[in-house]
């Protein structure tokens, strides 16, 4: 799904949500799921972390994207997609202020306020769906056209107007969309004046008979849509609302929509995009009407290097020209940043006298632990060649060498503090702690690049690690401020929590932390392992973290990883390579442990540093 | 860098029957020659929050709120001095603040040139949008003018900041802005006021997920302020994607009202949904909500504060006042 032109594409860096689906769809490029949403008119949920390309699948599949999208596989998609995909978006902007609306007004009548503004925001997105098929001008990109005469739309408008509390005199699709904007804000100003203080009782029960609350979606919709289909000659063609973020709606439409609304018109489906974590019990839909689950992935290794590289040449591009440098090829990534540190080098020998030789050698004289692993695997006659037993378990705990010895050549155990060493540097270690995510790499770039002279030249490795640092500790340090959704019960909506006692309550900041604290001690600690843990398998029962867990997953400061086992629900999470550095780990993947026992086991290495004012403490490079 | 001309600090909402005027600001000891009929403060822990009400000549009404939690450092001392000057001490927290700014202002506006000073040194942030919500929407027939004063308290070095749960909001009901179809919400941009608490608006504007962001600056009474706020908001004032940086002058909240109001019209006119994420000092959160009032329902005042109890820090003032005039006359004398 990755496009390799940063400014495009589902990881590009203008926010899906907002951008028009013609903006969606240069440089789309599909991946498997696209097609197992498009290829269907059940009901499905996609199911995804933050940034992953949920919304752009969505609006992938309204008709205003399919006929702009320019693509060798654009003709499957026009003849696979044969529903019309009306894409409403909730997010946290919205939800805000609905959740402030609802905590101001008597708890009887908030559920009724919430379905309403659902009702109305997907109504317009019908609208707007059915407004964007009409007229046929013979272009082949056109998709599912239909010819909808002035006196029809009039007429249509007319049948609905009363269901959809507009005006008799709305004679277009246009005004009823556009209406359904009105009825929103109407209710908006509705809810404020019931949340008003000091309002009695009388003046509320007045206000609540307001008709604008009397909305019945799924009737108002099922309307319109065997109207609009009894006049374009299509009794029978599926219509699907194209849900984002779902667990941002309010608790009375996430209700209706995890089950009274399935099955009961052929024509109205509905695909929704959620966040991996949110309630996934409450979707199960009806017996005969199940949710079918679409994963979506992250991309694999190379595409996010290919895109990483893109977006990072677009900056040292944007960089060279400050230089007046106006020529057409800037130095590549690799050019500036060379290898990284932990990369298998170019010579890659293990011979006597050799870089990794005299790596192995140095760290043998000064870590007992790594000594006696050394003895066991290799033998007291050293390395000789590819021949010599243990020679690729060597090889492989390399980077887990020079990593033990930079810092122990800093003369200090893992309490001292110090400047993170060039092991850092370099193009690998660069993508890796980008992460794929356009805000990371656009950080970390920008800081490299300060310390570019521009042409043919190289950031120096010392350079390049202090640059890393300072954006690994802002970015970290980021999380001593941000919020968690958290759910009171699998059937709420997610919100903010109100504020209250929660002193005890671990805050994200405290949790990467103390798995930070945790791999630290697994990796510089005694015992020297080359099979480290980097992963956790989210085992805790507690909602409270979970939902910390999945806040930070959403922030990008936990990556989920595919769970170890059979068990399919299993998940887990790894720190994001960004926090490397900070917590002296290898920017790599390790085998999965319990999240339970990591928390636990990390709590008393934690207490050790508390510091004097009792507040969570920096580690150490942590600022 | 960009400051608001002094001349621009008189700006009206669009109902033409609200104004702003500055209120000059002067020390604490001045304070004895202002005459109000009407005065609202708080009992809070911290000493400035009595500090403006000892200052000012006994009004005819005077009521002090108290808080529910937080019953420490100074808070005994105010209250019994509220109680004392005869002030009611009242404890109309929460959602019974509201209802009783309300009922203050309509009874203090049924006489013309009745005088009314609000202070908010203390007040929470919901409380000051309270108070701007009442002002905003008081009846047709209202007569009023309302001094809004803030005694800035003296500097202190901040604290490391503690790691945290941020609470996102909206400020208040009133404030959330125009509801509208997620999908219709145009290019939203933060106007953000920074504070010198650590990383605390940058993981804000991280999670709100705007396109782009404008700093708020504030320049205080005291020149040490300002080098604290920079230091604190460094990462996110150097980052790739830096916001445009506005200073505006503590002592004249009008002068920031101007300000904001111009950003907000300036972008409302380019299609962009402006919003204002009020930290930094207590009279910012007043501005705000004043900006967001005269552009009512198109611009939602947010809150970030802690799920954690913060600690209560006895700010004491640093003798100054600053403030703000707001001015509601009956809709006939706008009218001619």
């Amino acid at each position: 799904m990755l496009a390799t032109d940063p400014d495009k594409g589902p990881y590009s860096r203008f926010n899906a949500r907002r951008a028009t689906p013609a903006q969606v769809a240069t440089g789309f490029v599909p991946p498997d799921e696209y097609w197992e949403l498009a290829s269907s008119t059940d009901p499905q949920l996609l199911i995804g972390p933050r940034g992953i390309g949920k919304t752009t699948l969505l609006k992938m599949l309204m008709t205003e994207a399919l006929e702009v999208w320019d693509h060798e596989q654009a003709p499957r998609a026009h003849r696979e997609v044969r529903f019309t995909g009306a894409f409403v978006a909730a997010d946290k902007m919205w939800a805000g202020q609905l959740d402030q609306l609802e905590i101001e007004i008597p708890a009887e009548h908030r559920s009724r306020f919430g379905v309403a503004a659902f009702s109305y925001m997907a109504l317009g997105a019908l609208a707007r769906a059915g407004l964007a098929r009409i007229g046929k001008s013979g272009d082949e990109r056109e998709h599912d056209r239909v010819e909808l005469s002035v006196a029809q739309q009039e007429e249509l408008a007319a049948m609905v107007a009363d269901s959809w509390h507009a005006p008799a005199s709305i004679a277009t699709m246009s005004g009823l969309e556009d209406q359904m904007g009105i009825n929103l804000a109407a209710l908006g100003t509705l809810m404020q004046h019931v949340a008003t203080p000091g309002l009695t009782p009388t003046e509320i029960k007045t206000a609540v008979q307001d008709p604008l609350l009397e909305i019945d979606f799924f009737t108002a919709a099922s309307l319109f849509i065997d109207l609009f289909n009894k006049a374009v000659g299509q009794r029978d063609h599926p219509w699907v609302i194209l849900i984002d973020e779902f667990e941002f709606l309010p608790d009375g439409s996430q209700r209706q929509l995890g089950g009274a609304f399935q099955g009961r018109n052929p024509r109205l489906s509905f695909k929704m995009s959620i966040a991996p974590y949110t309630g996934r019990r409450s979707f199960a839909g009806t017996p005969l009407n199940d949710w079918l689950p679409v994963h979506l992935s992250r991309p694999r290794r190379e595409q996010a290097d290919h895109f990483s590289d893109a977006l990072i040449q677009r900056q040292i591009a944007d960089r060279a020209r400050t230089f007046g440098d106006r020529s057409e090829a800037s130095p590549t990534p690799q050019a500036i940043f060379r290898e990284g540190g932990f990369e298998a080098r170019e010579e890659d020998s293990y011979a006597p006298g050799s870089e990794n030789d005299k790596d192995a050698a140095a760290l043998a004289a000064i870590d007992t632990d790594f000594k006696r692993w050394f003895e066991e695997k290799i033998g007291a006659g050293g390395m000789r060649g590819p021949d010599t037993p243990g020679y690729n378990e060597l090889r492989k705990a390399m980077p887990l060498i020079r990593l033990r010895l930079a810092y122990l050549r800093e003369g200090g155990g893992p309490g001292s503090p110090h400047r993170i060493p060039e092991l850092y540097a370099g193009i690998h270690n660069i993508r890796a702690m980008g992460e794929g995510n356009p805000r990371w790499l656009k950080a970390l770039t920008h800081a490299l690049l300060e310390r570019w002279e521009g042409g043919q030249k190289i950031v120096p490795r010392d350079q390049q690690a202090r640059a890393i640092q300072s954006t690994a500790e802002e970015l970290y340090n980021t999380l001593k401020a941000v919020p968690i959704e958290h759910r009171v019960s699998d059937t709420d909506s997610v919100q903010t929590p109100a504020p209250g006692p929660g002193d005890d309550r671990i805050s994200p900041f405290q949790l990467i932390t103390r798995l930070g604290i945790f791999l630290r001690e697994q990796t510089h600690g005694e015992a020297f392992r080359t099979n480290q843990p980097g992963a956790f398998k989210i085992d805790v029962e507690d909602p409270w973290v979970q939902d910390v867990v999945h806040s930070l997953v959403f922030l990008g400061a936990l990556v989920y990883e595919d769970a170890e086992g059979s068990d399919p629900d299993a998940e887990a999470v790894r720190l994001a390579h960004m926090w490397a550095p900070i917590f002296r780990l290898l920017p790599r993947k390790g085998r999965e442990r319990s999240l339970r026992v990591a928390l636990e086991r990390s709590a008393p290495a934690l207490k050790r540093r508390h510091s004097a004012s009792g507040q969570v403490p920096f580690p150490e490079g942590g600022g | 860098m960009a400051s608001a001309e002094r001349s621009a600090a008189l700006v009206s909402g669009p109902e033409q029957r609200l104004a702003l005027r500055p209120w000059a600001a002067r020390k604490l000891d001045d304070l004895g020659e202002l005459q109000y009929h009407t005065v609202l403060a708080s009992v809070g822990y911290e000493p400035r929050s009595s500090a403006i009400a000892r200052m000012l000549p006994r009004p005819r009404v005077g009521v002090a709120v108290g808080f529910e939690t937080h019953r420490e450092h100074a808070y005994d001392d105010n209250a019994r001095w509220y109680d004392e000057a005869h002030y009611n001490v009242s404890d109309d927290w929460g959602e019974a603040f509201p209802p009783l700014v309300r009922r203050l202002l309509t009874e203090a506006a049924q006489e013309p040139g009745r005088r009314v000073a609000v202070d908010i040194s203390s007040m929470e942030r919901p409380r000051i949008a309270a108070v701007v919500h009442s002002l905003a929407t008081l009846s047709r027939q209202a007569d009023l003018e309302v001094d809004l004063l803030y005694a800035p308290a003296q500097f202190r070095p901040p604290g490391d900041l503690p790691s945290g749960t941020l609470s996102l909001t909206c400020v208040s009901a009133f404030f959330i802005g125009r509801l509208q179809s997620a999908s219709e919400l145009a290019d939203p941009v933060a106007l953000v006021g920074l504070g010198y608490e650590p990383y605390k608006a940058a993981g804000a504007l991280q999670s709100l997920e705007v396109d782009r962001a404008v700093a708020l600056v504030p320049e205080g009474f005291d020149e040490r302020f300002l080098p604290e706020v920079l230091e604190a908001n460094k990462g996110l004032l150097a980052g790739p994607d830096p916001p445009d940086q506005l200073r505006y002058p503590v002592a004249d909240p009008a002068e920031c009202v101007a300000l904001l109001d111009g950003q907000i019209h300036a972008l409302r006119a380019r299609g962009a949904t402006p919003l204002l994420l009020p930290l930094g000092p207590k009279i910012f959160t007043a501005n705000a909500c004043l900006a967001a009032a005269m552009h009512h329902p198109h611009v939602a005042v947010w809150r970030a504060s802690f799920l954690e109890r913060e600690d209560a820090v006895p700010h004491h003032p640093d003798g100054n006042v600053c403030g703000v005039t707001f001015t509601r006359r009956p809709a006939e004398q706008w009218d001619e």
